[in-house]
């Protein structure tokens, strides 16, 4: 029993070296560029965690992973934190409650939430006139596209560090 | 679902909202650097570093198998003798001027003894903000401060946001929250100079300028010194009062390409902050 809830937390420093590895992907100038474009790979994989685990770890991978995106990119520190702690927990209570925990559904999520967090951020620096739509529209296509990576190794993992069932 | 706003997890949520919201209300009240951001900067800038030179190295082997790497050499070798040459013709102008006003300069001046630098390198870009914003790895350690100018050999490339002990955070010219003061280096009119997120313009000019000006930074205001070249002009048009010009830029460099660059630590005539 004491050795199952061992590795019941293990999963849970998996989720963050992959939060880590991500986060500094994300930052590096040149790392997975198409056409240009970059992808935001926190929140395809933020949204996998939030789908599979509770409110509460999803709130707190949700902060971490804020705090670090908010050093690497400027701005007002703490608002992408704010901002993603928010929606990961409503990720988490969506799919308790409402959502099955499917691929097209999180696939969904990430498309709304990644739309969301590009609107706060350009509404927070007040630079609406100078946003280039197409330029989001095709980050936000792009970032999506790596849930359905993110998605399926999320789900292994939680299911086999799972509690088991007594 | 009502269970989860009576649990223990909710509230603990909401405590790590509201104190994320302190943060946030700290952060924007105009204080440099959050002892948060240092931190995560004392673990984070290492690894920015050593992730951007791994992803240099791997991008120029795979150049380098396609033989693209001698085309690059040869392109930044033009790009020097490019930037040289722009460089000296501003000095020309500058002198120029001086000797028709018979004003008198003590000494032919090449380069600008009285500049300090630091050189600093690239270690992250936010997808977000593309080329408009940067972090640096350097910071007040190496006596980068807020407000430093930060160029290239060619000219002005941006200005320190904001510094930490080992990190800085450079705001391009590209971006809309950028301004500096600048004039038309042929005919001396003043203008200004700001972002407009994909590239630079010049506002307020009191003259047309011509396509191919050079446009330089004025010195207005002391924290920027005279003579920086920004770019030169692209298209020019009245602005809507009427009575003034404005002009899209080409910066000197493209931003995208970065990846080192030189902070302007001090300078003489550089206005002393409070």
């Amino acid at each position: 029993m004491i050795f199952a809830q061992e590795k019941s937390r293990i999963r849970f420093l998996i989720y963050t070296l992959m939060l880590f590895v991500c986060a500094v992907i994300q930052a590096t100038p040149g790392m997975l560029p198409v056409q240009g474009v970059r992808p935001l790979l926190l929140i395809p994989l933020l949204v996998s965690i939030a789908a599979e685990e509770s409110e509460l770890c999803a709130a707190v991978c949700g902060m971490g992973a804020g705090l670090w995106w908010d050093w690497s990119a400027g701005g007002i520190f703490g608002s992408r934190a704010v901002f993603l702690v928010v929606c990961m927990t409503g990720v988490s209570l969506l799919c308790r409650y409402l959502f099955q925990a499917k691929l097209w559904n999180a696939a969904l999520l990430c498309l709304i939430i990644t739309s969301l967090e590009q609107a706060f951020q350009v509404l927070l620096a007040g630079e609406w006139k100078n946003f280039d739509i197409y330029y989001g529209l095709w980050q936000t296509g792009y970032t999506v596209v790596w849930i359905f990576l993110f998605a399926p190794v999320i789900r292994r993992i939680s299911h086999f560090f799972e509690l088991p069932v007594e | 679902m009502k269970q989860f706003f009576r649990s223990g997890g909710f509230k603990v949520i909401v405590i790590m909202l509201v104190i994320l919201g302190g943060v946030c209300v700290y952060s924007a009240a105009a204080t440099p650097v959050t002892p948060a951001e240092q931190a995560i900067a004392a673990l984070a800038v290492p690894l920015q570093r050593q992730s951007t030179a791994l992803t240099q190295t791997v991008t120029g082997f795979w150049n380098r198998l396609f033989h693209y790497g001698e085309l690059e050499e040869n392109f930044r070798e033009v790009e020097q003798e490019r930037d040289e040459l722009k460089r000296k013709l501003v000095e020309y102008e500058e002198l120029k001027r001086s000797n028709l006003q018979l004003k008198g300069i003590l000494g032919i001046k090449e380069e600008h003894p009285d500049y300090t630098f630091e050189e600093a390198s690239i270690i992250s870009r936010d997808p977000e903000w593309g080329d408009n914003r940067f972090t640096i790895n350097k910071g007040t350690r190496q006596d980068v401060q807020e407000r430093d100018m930060v160029l290239v050999a060619g000219g002005l490339v941006g200005r320190v946001e904001k510094a930490g002990a080992n990190y800085a955070v450079v705001t391009a010219l590209t971006d809309p929250n950028f301004q500096v003061g600048a004039y038309d280096n042929s005919t001396n009119y003043l203008g200004v100079v700001s972002g407009n997120g994909d590239s630079c313009e010049i506002r307020y000019l009191t003259q047309e300028p011509e396509e191919g000006a050079l446009i330089v930074t004025s010195g207005a205001g002391g924290n920027c010194p005279r003579g920086l070249l920004i770019g030169s002009v692209k298209k020019s048009e009245k602005q809507k009062s009427g009575t003034t010009y404005a002009a899209s830029l080409e910066p000197v460099i493209d931003l995208s390409r970065l990846t080192d660059v030189m902070v302007l630590t001090g300078f003489d005539g550089q206005k002393e902050e409070p």
